[in-house]
């Protein structure tokens, strides 16, 4: 069902090369221009992948980490608005190449300025609004959520020309799932300390499955595995066991936006493990499907892409704060960083509680608002030094008095 | 006798600051940053140690903090200055909960548990509001010297209350309480409890503790140390000289860290 882009180089390379590859450079690009599919631009993690693929579609995640499209989307949107809705409005503005070659988008309404994108795309491409409700939690807001995953898929079905088929879905949700397992697997390995791998290139890898084919991109995990375990048994660690362990929570990160990974990473700490959309969310969960009937797989599907989401668009939102202390007892983390992207409120306003649950359990937090621009690396640098002296003080103060 | 030097590189000056190494304090200078963090913190350091007739020989080691720290000369090591503040402060007074620094553009507030150890600290972002950058630009507006500020501010009459934080706003406002022909001194104790008011919000991140240490120029303002003693409603302690406390804590961070090694 899928079409395999295989390159032969692909397998006598690195397997870390490889996502570099795919995230950093056009090749994914040239690929999707020279496939026949239909490609389908979607925004955060919401949309349903399954029924893109199970007709045989292409989706590729258009939430963008430019600073120069931010910087663009200005010319359309206010200054006022954070840098990732203004660098997805900037792909639009200069004529990206990902965006040029999308046969229609799909936007789900999480916040104003997604919900305003959906305005402004449309003179460019055909777009499906995708609605959320507030509160994933009530049973009306779920039966809510799967009529609006039934009309994407008559959406879709109109726009491709062709009928959703229940072999098509299945094969769909059995490819994703094993992507997901894939991931898990490879989240194992990043539990285990001292490290074999940064958490730039583990969000990279993560970032890789925002346009990659799903099949080639799972094979391409394994790969990795196999090489980050002998790498393990080889004793190639990229830091020492003493080096801290951090935990990001908050606002996505996306390539080309890795100030504060890079800040972080380049203070002699590991980001171990994030939580973000843009990183670990976006693969943890599988679709359980009880039996492979239509309104099954429908219903499964949208159970998945909305109870676990930990998007503080949603009224109540404890699932985010158990998720960061259940990865902060399996990733052996030391220190949590809160990233909040300016000038939205959402994870500005959560970002208080989370850091007073984590004051209560003894996790040190640090909560730093920043954006695409690169002005303030110094005063981030400054902070995330601080909090670095701070969680090695703490642990040696303890050490010295046990 | 081995001497230990810290030099923080502040925005607006640079401090350097020599213990011996029974922890004393021998000698400090203070020095403005201008346009070279490398040259300025030369200067501070060479000036604390001509006042004690010492040789930058007779260092055993410097460390270095402060915006600049890693443009220093001759440092063993960089730390940064919220490390360095809650070492000095704690140094100073042995008590201490809770390290609010002010200095020339930004403020911090620094939690250290019993030991002296920092538990959490909060920073303002990117803005002069409650800094010495906000007390310079009213005294100006004001023409008033910032040597006299505090000292006339609490002379005020009565209380005002200003409704803006933000510097460049706070002006505006005391340009027209000027016009209005409103009290100088008034003004003045108004200015300090709004910066004092925004201090508080950035402490109450971290959480207020029962024994506040300021330190950074700011706490030489007796009419702002004033006003956030009534909104804190706790001790607070001011050291002879706040501005070095910085320097101090990096200059106890260089003997700490040079005896650990000799022990090693």
């Amino acid at each position: 069902m899928i079409v395999f882009h295989r390159k032969r180089s692909d397998f006598h390379m690195e397997a870390m090369a490889y996502f570099r590859e795919i995230v950093t450079t056009d090749r994914r690009i040239q690929e999707l221009k020279e496939s026949p599919r239909m490609v389908v631009g979607v925004f955060c993690n919401f949309v349903p992948e399954e029924i893109i693929y199970g007709l045989s579609a292409i989706p590729v995640r258009l939430c963008s980490g430019d600073f120069e499209l931010a910087r663009l989307g200005e010319e359309v949107f206010p200054r006022d608005v954070c840098s990732l809705a203004k660098a997805s409005v900037g792909m639009a503005v200069g004529n990206h190449p990902l965006f040029e070659r999308l046969d229609f988008v799909i936007i789900p309404t999480p916040c104003d300025a997604k919900k305003k994108l959906c305005n402004v795309f449309r003179s460019y491409k055909q777009v499906h609004v995708l609605q959320l409700p507030p509160c994933k939690h009530e049973t009306e807001a779920q039966r809510f959520w799967v009529e609006q995953v039934w009309k994407l898929k008559e959406k879709l079905e109109e726009l491709t020309g062709k009928k959703l088929a229940k072999n098509g879905l299945k094969e769909a949700i059995l490819v994703l799932n094993r992507r997901r397992e894939a991931f898990m697997r490879f989240l194992e390995i990043r539990k285990l300390t001292p490290p074999v791998i940064s958490g730039k290139e583990a969000l990279m890898v993560t970032m890789a499955s925002f346009y990659d084919d799903p099949e080639r991109w799972t094979e391409m995990v394994l790969r990795l595995c196999e090489e980050l375990e002998e790498k393990r048994s080889n004793g190639q660690f990229i830091c020492d066991i003493f080096a801290p362990r951090v935990l990001i929570t908050g606002a996505p990160l996306v390539y080309p936006n890795f100030k504060l990974i890079d800040i972080i990473e380049s203070a002699k700490a590991v980001v171990a493990i994030d939580d973000l959309c843009s990183g670990t969310q976006r693969l943890y969960q599988p679709t359980i499907v009880k039996e492979w009937s239509m309104k099954e797989m429908i219903r499964a599907i949208a159970e998945r892409t909305l109870l676990p989401s930990m998007c503080p668009c949603f009224v109540e939102n404890e699932d985010r704060i158990n998720r960061v202390n259940q990865l902060v007892e399996e990733f052996q983390v030391d220190g949590v960083i809160h990233h909040n992207l300016r000038i939205c409120p959402l994870f500005d306003i959560e970002s208080a509680s989370i850091h007073s649950e984590l004051k209560r359990r003894n996790v040190p937090c640090l909560v730093l608002s920043t954006d695409y621009t690169y002005e303030d690396t110094q005063q981030i640098r400054n902070r995330v030094e601080a909090f670095l002296e701070m969680i090695l003080g703490r642990i040696a103060a303890s050490k010295g008095r046990h | 006798m081995s001497y230990y030097g810290g030099v923080d590189v502040g925005s607006v000056s640079c401090k350097a600051a020599i213990i011996d190494a029974s922890k004393q304090l021998v000698a400090s200078a203070i020095v403005p940053t201008g346009a070279s963090c490398r040259e300025a913190a030369h200067k501070a350091l060479s000036i604390a140690l001509q006042r004690n007739r010492l040789s930058i020989k007779d260092l055993a080691a410097v460390v270095a903090t402060g915006y600049g720290r890693d443009s220093v000369e001759h440092r063993l090591f960089s730390v940064t200055e919220i490390t360095c503040h809650a070492v000095g402060a704690t140094h100073l007074f042995p008590k201490t909960r809770l390290v609010i620094d002010i200095g020339g553009q930004d403020c911090k507030a620094i939690r250290v548990d019993e030991h002296g150890v920092v538990i959490d600290f909060a920073m303002n972002d990117k803005c002069a509001a409650g800094t010495g950058r906000f007390f310079e630009v009213m005294a100006r507006a004001l023409e008033v010297d910032l040597g006299d500020f505090g000292a006339m501010s609490l002379k005020a009459s009565k209380q005002i209350r200003l409704s803006s934080v933000c510097t460049v706003f706070a002006e505006s406002e005391v340009i027209s309480l000027i016009a209005q022909g409103e009290r100088v001194e008034n003004i003045l104790f108004g200015l300090c409890l709004s910066a004092a008011e925004r201090v508080k919000r950035l402490a109450q991140k971290v959480g207020i503790a029962e024994e506040v240490t300021v330190t950074g120029g700011v706490a030489k303002n007796v009419g702002f140390i004033e006003a956030l003693s009534q909104l804190l409603g706790v001790k607070m302690n001011i050291p002879e000289e706040p501005q070095i406390v910085g320097a101090l804590g990096a200059a106890l961070i260089a003997l700490e860290k040079s005896e650990k090694k000799a022990n090693a």
